[in-house]
């Protein structure tokens, strides 16, 4: 998917290493997901 | 080749492809796999001193993976001459088959010299790391032994066949090295260029948040995998993998963007 960005022409698209499970073993805060936002992804 | 000379061979060329130099080691074990089971050493031995080989440098890779992190990633790429090794195809295949994929990442171009260090810095404990990783490397050396123990006889005939040619066979093997050597050059030079993107590990994205960069935050996680964590990194925009496509547009195209999933 990183890579479909890049060819529609963002310049800067990376992916975050150990996804949000590494984010959540550093300890960093993390905000709850809405459900309206949710609804919006599905 | 007398017997030591056999395992030597076959150790070292175990050992270099696993370090991540670009040496062809399976056709290499077939072959001494072959010479063994024409009466030059035994052929359990060079079975057990190719997989040891492999192991030990997996070993290596994943201690390394686990005290540095992402910087060995870099200098993997630097090394390797594969570019396939750099994809984060093979990334995302390490994430989401996880240490299973240790057991057949031999076999699979660019999985073999990441999947060690990718182990190390997802802090796979070294227990678990050493049970996949030896069946891993087991399966592998068995695989080319077998062939050459089974096929010892026409593996004998092409060697026979190829020193026959004399200086020519030697030229030809020689010059048939170089290009493979050379193509993979390139192949990593032309990924160089089409992408500079390492992967940015969460202390780098935490960091720049904080400095308020103007970084675009995109979660890629299903809406079933949001059902069983329901949080996410503050700010992200959350964008389901099956809606890719018809969604990408929302992401601002100037900005500086960072994804990740589960």
């Amino acid at each position: 998917m990183a890579r479909l960005l890049h060819d529609k022409g963002y310049a800067s698209v990376r992916p975050m290493l150990g996804g949000l499970d590494a984010w959540l073993e550093a300890g960093f805060p993390v905000e709850a997901v809405v459900l309206e936002e949710a609804a919006a992804a599905s | 080749m007398s017997s030591l000379l056999n395992y030597l061979f076959v150790f070292s060329a175990s050992l270099a492809e696993n370090i991540g130099l670009p040496v062809p080691a399976w056709p290499l074990i077939v072959i001494s796999a072959a010479t063994a089971a024409d009466g030059e050493g035994s052929v359990m031995l060079v079975f057990i001193l190719a997989a040891l080989a492999a192991a030990a440098a997996d070993y290596g890779w994943y201690r390394f993976g686990r005290r540095r992190g992402s910087k060995v990633l870099r200098l993997l790429c630097s090394i390797s001459l594969n570019p396939d090794s750099c994809v984060r195809n093979t990334q995302a295949t390490f994430e989401h088959y996880g240490l299973k994929s240790l057991l057949v990442s031999k076999f699979v171009p660019g999985l073999n010299t990441i999947a060690p260090p990718m182990a190390g810095m997802l802090k796979t404990p070294s227990g678990k790391f050493l049970l996949f990783d030896s069946v891993g490397a087991m399966l592998w050396s068995a695989s080319a032994v077998l062939v050459g123990f089974t096929w010892h006889r026409e593996v004998d005939r092409i060697l026979a066949a190829v020193s026959h040619l004399g200086r020519g066979g030697l030229l030809l093997a020689a010059s048939l090295v170089a290009g493979f050597v050379a193509f993979k050059y390139y192949q990593r030079r032309r990924y160089y260029a089409t992408l500079r993107a390492a992967r940015l590990s969460p202390e780098e994205v935490h960091t720049m948040l904080q400095q308020g960069t103007g970084l675009v935050i995109v979660d890629l996680r299903s809406r079933s995998s949001l059902k069983v964590a329901p949080t996410k990194v503050p700010g992200a925009l959350l964008i389901a993998p099956e809606e890719f496509e018809q969604r990408y547009k929302v992401i601002p195209r100037e900005r500086e963007v960072v994804m990740y999933c589960t």
